[in-house]
This record gives structure tokens, C-alpha cells and sequence, in this order.
């Protein structure tokens, strides 16, 4: 009886839990949209991005009288997520978007010429990279986070260097002297054991724009099958023929986890990793970019944005929460206490480590943003998967360069 | 009733239904729901992909027949021929590999056992079945990364432990390892429901003649569970033609192509290529594999095992 009694219980408990968590949420009325948006907080950080941005939109929410929901997706998966969420039409009415060319040729995201005044785009220091075949689809919000050359001081001092490197031929010339008087750490790694394409921001195409060579041809389809696209993949080979890298080089993920124990001299990574190299008590100095064997530097640099749903049902109170979320006090809310970046309009303040300021305005001609083309995640899978193989000896340089616009070809046919 | 007074038939109420028909109904009535659910979710989601496999499809424009360009772009796609090739080594690698090591550990149990430690050593078993695979998948990461559990405890020897997700063949092998420790438990339920029904005294009489307990296994338990072992390599070879979670999560189906199977490049095609037609293309050769595979396995067992009540 008693065991009965209890699996009522427990039985009537799921029910009870099932059944509030079917529950619509309390809406104090008015209208109500949804921001989709991934995760910046750091894992252990006391403010999460769900109260953040909850804590932001409480002033809109009593300004416009309206609900805004926000939805913090896990960036496993976000680009899936958006898509099935904007076919299904239950999406999100504002969503945060990496590489946009894809939805918006399907016409996925409103244009957004109509609703900014030339006032106000006048305000965004990075808006014309929000210009996708002729028009304005989405408002760039977060724009820094550049791949940079990190190198441990204290080892780079070891093996008889003052300064980073500064060309392709440097880097494989303090690859071997620290091989040679620092053995027990690594002198430089990549993570090609990691998945999409953020392994080739940091991998692969900051050395194909140091080549001098242009990523998409005249028609605006990728082309790599070129001599900077052998240069490039060849000098990659070169990391591992000559011992830089070993045969775990395909398993490796997170060469800043290394760099940040000190078991690493240098690593390409965003700048949003300073503070933590920082933390960890590492003697860190950075360059932006290698130059590559015509003397250009170049590296690449987020460019994420903002873009509002074609199928939204409150276009105009999406924009305004668009703006709102834009904003300089916004933006220097979440640059100051979740993650610093550049500031996106001509009134906020730079937050990040000011050896990153002068660098973004200096040198600003030397990044690129994910260039912009159709099908370009499958792209990049090709081109991550064939790397891999070149590493474990089954395809050559060229082998990889070919095989890539191949499929690629054949995907898009 | 007085004489010569003829007797008129009551009139027979004749029932609506005859037991016959109302047993049937009422199965009818409790099957149907099933039946619905299986109709919608399985009958007509095949049909439906059969339909989309001749179709260009993004799942934001409608589809347009393309008849069977999907099915000739297999032919030449390096990614479908690699994971054909994967899977087919994954299936032959760990369906007789989960099918013997649950079958022994089952005889084990059955026979070593029989006490409340291996009423618990079976739950610790069952229990990688029941975790997620993505999870599951996790914590072996943990295990097989370059600086990992096992490469720290051979370090710990003065070995240098080998580059287990970063070689093709060792990373396809940790697919392997992960999945057979997480469905050998499964395996290992239904097979000691089996052992536990072959009867005792054949074991005993067997022992009274001398056989040793591998030869007790090999030639009493085994052909006992014959028709289980049917029923666990058909469930093996369907659970392992579909293989995705511990790809998706261990190796993401690399290094390469390496470890690249139709499951996961199906996932691939539907959800990151959104190219839903090609992808139902894939499905559809992947449910004719696997078709193709039980109708063999079919055959097979068909010939070997009597007939019920042969021989009587």
C-alpha cells in the first residue's frame, strides 16, 4: 500500500512538472518577440548571458510594453538551429547570425535599408560589412575577436628571441630553435582535431590572405585551387615535415589550453583570450599577423551580427529591439562584463586590452571578415576534412587544393 | 403447457457481436493507437522520404523534382563512398563483437553468479545503454584525448600512448570500443533471459560426462539461444548501420573522412548542407543496406533452425 502510495506521488509529481512546464510564461501584455542570441559568458562566470541580456531588455520591455524573450543558444549547432527555427516559424524574430549568405539568399532576413535613416547607419562604425547583394541584411554587432599570433615571452626569451615572430620563414625559424633549447614544451600547434569552420579562422585562411591571393573570383564563388592556395597548404605541410607538428596534431583542439599551462610557445587564437592568458600568469606578446612571402599581413577578424526574420510578425518592434540591443550603453554593458570587443558605434568605449585598440585602428586593413558565398559552411567542411587528410599522409598539397573545389563543385551542381 | 397446445418458439435474442468479433474489435481497439503511431512516424515518414529522395530540397523553398539526379550524385560523391565503406567495417567489426562478449559475459553470469553480485554486476552493465550517447561519447573523449586517462596511465609506465582520435584507424577503433561498451548491456539482458532458460539438467548430465564449461557453452547454451542470437544480431546490425551519436561527439567523423558513416553523413547533408533531398537519397540506400543485410542474415538462419514442431 505504501509503495503504491508513493508511485501516486511521484506519478502525480511528473505530471504536476510536466504540465508547468507546458504552461505559457506570464506576459504582462502588449506585444512580444524573440532574440535569439549564443552563449559569450565565460563557463564559470557569475552573470550568464540569460541574465544579461534579461537585465538589458527590463528598460525596452517597460519602454515598448512588450516581452521580449530571449533565447541563449549554445553555439554547438546555433547555425541549425536558427535555420529550423526560421522555417518553422516559430523562430526568433531578431537573431544574432555568423556567416548569413545562405538564409539570406533564401530570403530568410527582412532587408533593413527601410528602417535605419542615414543618421543612424551613419552611427555604426562597421555597417557597410552588413551589405549582401546590394543590401543592407543585417547590422554587425559584434566585430573584433581577430585571430592573433600569441607568443609565450618567457620561452620565445629561452630560446635566444626578444620579439615574435614576424614572417612565415620566422615562425619555422623559432619553431626549430626552441625545439632545439626548450624541448619539453611545444613551439607551436594548430587545432586540427577541432570541427567547422572555426578551426580554418585560425588555421588556414589567415595564411591564404597572407598569400596575397583573393578568396572568391569574379563571380564571387570560391577559388583556392591557385598558387597562394599551394603556397598556403604547402607551408602547413612544411609545420609537420619538418617536426613542428607531430602526428597528433589531428587530435589536437585547444592549443590555448597548452599555451595557457605554459607547455606552448605560440598559437594563433582570438583576442578574447588575452585576459585569460593573462589570468593563467602568462608573459604573452602578440602580433596580428604573420607576413606571408609577398610581405602582406593579414588575418581574420568576427564580424557577427544582427539580422530580423522575414517571417516575423512585429518587424518594427524587432528593429527597435535591434537598435536598442546596439546601442552604446548596451554595447559597453556587454563589452565591459561579458565580452570586450570593438565598439560597433561612434559613441561607445573600447574595452579590450589596449594593445588590441591600436591594432584594430592601425592596422585596420588587414582583416578580412568569413568570406561571403553560397554554401559556404559545406565549403569549409571539404577543406577541413582534406587538411586532415594531408596530415595523416593520405592527399598531397595540391591533392587537397583539388579535391575541395571539386567537391565543393559537385555539391553546389 | 396442456396438451395439443403447440409449443411456440421463444424468439432467440441473437447477440449483436459474436465473442469471436468482439475479442477482435477489442484487439483491434488496443492495437490501433500503435498502429496510428506507426503508420504516421514510420510508414508514411519512409514513403515520404522515398518521395523527397527525387527532389531538390532546402526545407525553405518547395521541393523540385530533379528524378534521379540525388541517386547519380552518389555514385561520385568521395564522402558517401567512405562512409559506405566505414560503416560496413563498423557493422562487421562490432556486431560479433557485441553479440559474443554479452553472450559469454550472459553464460558467466548465469552460471558463476547466480547471486546478488551479479544481479548488480548486470545493472552496472545496463546501465552505458540507458546514457545518453552523446554523453557517453563525452567521457570518452576525456579517455582517448592526447593527454587523456589512458595516455597518462601509460605515461605513468614510461609509455608513450598512441594518438587515439587523431589516427584514422585508432579513432574508428575508439568508435568501435564506445560503441560495444555502450550496447553490450542490452545485449547482455536479453541473452541471460535466454541462458537462464536452457535447462539445468542438460548442464548437469553434460557435466556428468565430463565436458569441460567451455564445451558445455559451446555445445548446449549457444544452440539454445540460437533463435535469441537471431534476434540480438538483427537489432546489432540495425543499431550499428546506424551509428551517429558517438561519431557526432568523438570524432565529428574524422580525422578525414575516417570515421565518416552513412548516418552521419546524412545528418550532414539534411541539417548543416540543408540539401534534405539528397540526404533522403542517402536514407534510402542506407534502409536498402540494411534490408539488403537481414534478408541475408534471414536466409541464413532460416536454414539452420528446424522448423517449430519438425521432428515430432
Amino acid at each position: 500500500m505504501k509503495k503504491r502510495a508513493l508511485a501516486l506521488i511521484l506519478g502525480m509529481v511528473m505530471l504536476l512538472g510536466i504540465l508547468a512546464g507546458c504552461g505559457e510564461q506570464n506576459k504582462p501584455g502588449g506585444q512580444s518577440i524573440k532574440v535569439w542570441i549564443p552563449p559569450y559568458a565565460k563557463s564559470d562566470a557569475e552573470l550568464t548571458d540569460q541574465m544579461f541580456w534579461d537585465q538589458q531588455f527590463d528598460a525596452f520591455e517597460k519602454e515598448h510594453n512588450c516581452t521580449v524573450e530571449v533565447e541563449i543558444l549554445p553555439w554547438d549547432g546555433y547555425k541549425q538551429k536558427v535555420t529550423t527555427g526560421l522555417i518553422s516559424n516559430e523562430g526568433p524574430d531578431v537573431v544574432y547570425i555568423d556567416t548569413p549568405y545562405d538564409l539570406v539568399e533564401t530570403g530568410a532576413f527582412e532587408p533593413l535599408d527601410s528602417y535605419f535613416t542615414a543618421e543612424e547607419a551613419d552611427q555604426y562604425l562597421y555597417w557597410d560589412l552588413g551589405q549582401i547583394m546590394g543590401k543592407q541584411y543585417i547590422a554587425p554587432m559584434l566585430v573584433g575577436n581577430a585571430s592573433v599570433l600569441y607568443c609565450n615571452m618567457d620561452i620565445l626569451k629561452q630560446a635566444g628571441f626578444d620579439r615574435p615572430p614576424e614572417t612565415w620563414d620566422e615562425l619555422i625559424d623559432y619553431c626549430l630553435a626552441i625545439q632545439e633549447k626548450v624541448p619539453d614544451v611545444s613551439p607551436f600547434l594548430q587545432n586540427w582535431g577541432g570541427s567547422g569552420k572555426g578551426v580554418l579562422m585560425v588555421s588556414w585562411l589567415p595564411y591564404y590572405w597572407q598569400t596575397g591571393e583573393s578568396f572568391l573570383d569574379a563571380e564571387g564563388k570560391p577559388s583556392i585551387n591557385n598558387a597562394g592556395g599551394l603556397k598556403t597548404v604547402e607551408f602547413l605541410k612544411s609545420l609537420m615535415d619538418k617536426g613542428i607538428f607531430d602526428d597528433t596534431i589531428t587530435a589536437t583542439e585547444n592549443p590555448k589550453d597548452l599555451f595557457q599551462e605554459g607547455k606552448l610557445a605560440m598559437y594563433v587564437g582570438d583576442t578574447g583570450s588575452a585576459k585569460k592568458n593573462t589570468a593563467a600568469g602568462i608573459n604573452w606578446s602578440v602580433i596580428p599577423a604573420l607576413s606571408g612571402p609577398t610581405g602582406i599581413q593579414a588575418t581574420w577578424i568576427a564580424a557577427d551580427s544582427l539580422a530580423i526574420a522575414s517571417n516575423s510578425k512585429n518587424k518594427e518592434l524587432a528593429v527597435e529591439a535591434m537598435k536598442y540591443m546596439l546601442s552604446a550603453p548596451v554595447m559597453d554593458a556587454f563589452h565591459e562584463q561579458m565580452y570586450a570587443m570593438c565598439p560597433i558605434t561612434k559613441d561607445a568605449k573600447f574595452y579590450d586590452d589596449e594593445r588590441f585598440q591600436s591594432m584594430y585602428v592601425d592596422q585596420a586593413e588587414i582583416f578580412h571578415n568569413w568570406p561571403a558565398f553560397a554554401n559556404s559552411d559545406a565549403f569549409y567542411d571539404y577543406l577541413l576534412k582534406n587538411m586532415q587528410s594531408m596530415y595523416m599522409g593520405q592527399l598531397t598539397p595540391q591533392q587537397v587544393l583539388e579535391d575541395t573545389m571539386k567537391q565543393y563543385e559537385e555539391f553546389v551542381s | 403447457m396442456r396438451n395439443g397446445e403447440k409449443t411456440r418458439a421463444l424468439p432467440v435474442k441473437r447477440p449483436l457481436m459474436t465473442r469471436k468479433r468482439r475479442q477482435a474489435l477489442h484487439g483491434i481497439a488496443y492495437i490501433m493507437p500503435a498502429c496510428i503511431i506507426i503508420t504516421m512516424f514510420c510508414i508514411v515518414t519512409i514513403f515520404m522520404a522515398i518521395y523527397y529522395s527525387f527532389t531538390e530540397y532546402n526545407m525553405i523553398n518547395p521541393p523540385e523534382f530533379v528524378a534521379l539526379k540525388n541517386y547519380t550524385k552518389l555514385l561520385s560523391d568521395k564522402a558517401f563512398r567512405s562512409a559506405l565503406v566505414n560503416t560496413v567495417k563498423y557493422v562487421v567489426i562490432t556486431v560479433p563483437a557485441q553479440v559474443c562478449i554479452s553472450l559469454g559475459l550472459a553464460a558467466f553470469l548465469s552460471e558463476k553468479l547466480q547471486n546478488r553480485f551479479g544481479g548488480f554486476a548486470r545493472s552496472v552493465m545496463f546501465i552505458p545503454y540507458i546514457v545518453s550517447g552523446i554523453a557517453a561519447s563525452a567521457v570518452w573523449d576525456i579517455v582517448f584525448m592526447r593527454n587523456g586517462l589512458i595516455n597518462a596511465a601509460l605515461g605513468q609506465v614510461g609509455v608513450k600512448g598512441p594518438n587515439w582520435l587523431g589516427d584514422g584507424n585508432l579513432a574508428f577503433l575508439c568508435v568501435c570500443i564506445v560503441a560495444i561498451w555502450k550496447n553490450i548491456g542490452y545485449f547482455l539482458v536479453i541473452y541471460y533471459a535466454g541462458v537462464q532458460g536452457v535447462p539445468r539438467d542438460q548442464h548437469e548430465a553434460a557435466t556428468c560426462d565430463g565436458a569441460t564449461p567451455l564445451q558445455r557453452f559451446w555445445y548446449i547454451t549457444v544452440p539454445s539461444v540460437k533463435p535469441i542470437t537471431y534476434m540480438v544480431v538483427t537489432l546489432s546490425i540495425i543499431q550499428s548501420f546506424q551509428i551517429f551519436d558517438v561519431v557526432y561527439q568523438l570524432t565529428y567523423g574524422g580525422p578525414g573522412t575516417s570515421t565518416m558513416t552513412l548516418a552521419y553523413i546524412i545528418y550532414q547533408a539534411a541539417f548543416k548542407d540543408w540539401k534534405m533531398g539528397y540526404a533522403c537519397a542517402l536514407a534510402v540506400v542506407l534502409l536498402v543496406f540494411v534490408l539488403i543485410v537481414n534478408l541475408i542474415q534471414d536466409l541464413f538462419f532460416k536454414e539452420k533452425t528446424p522448423k517449430k514442431g519438425a521432428g515430432k
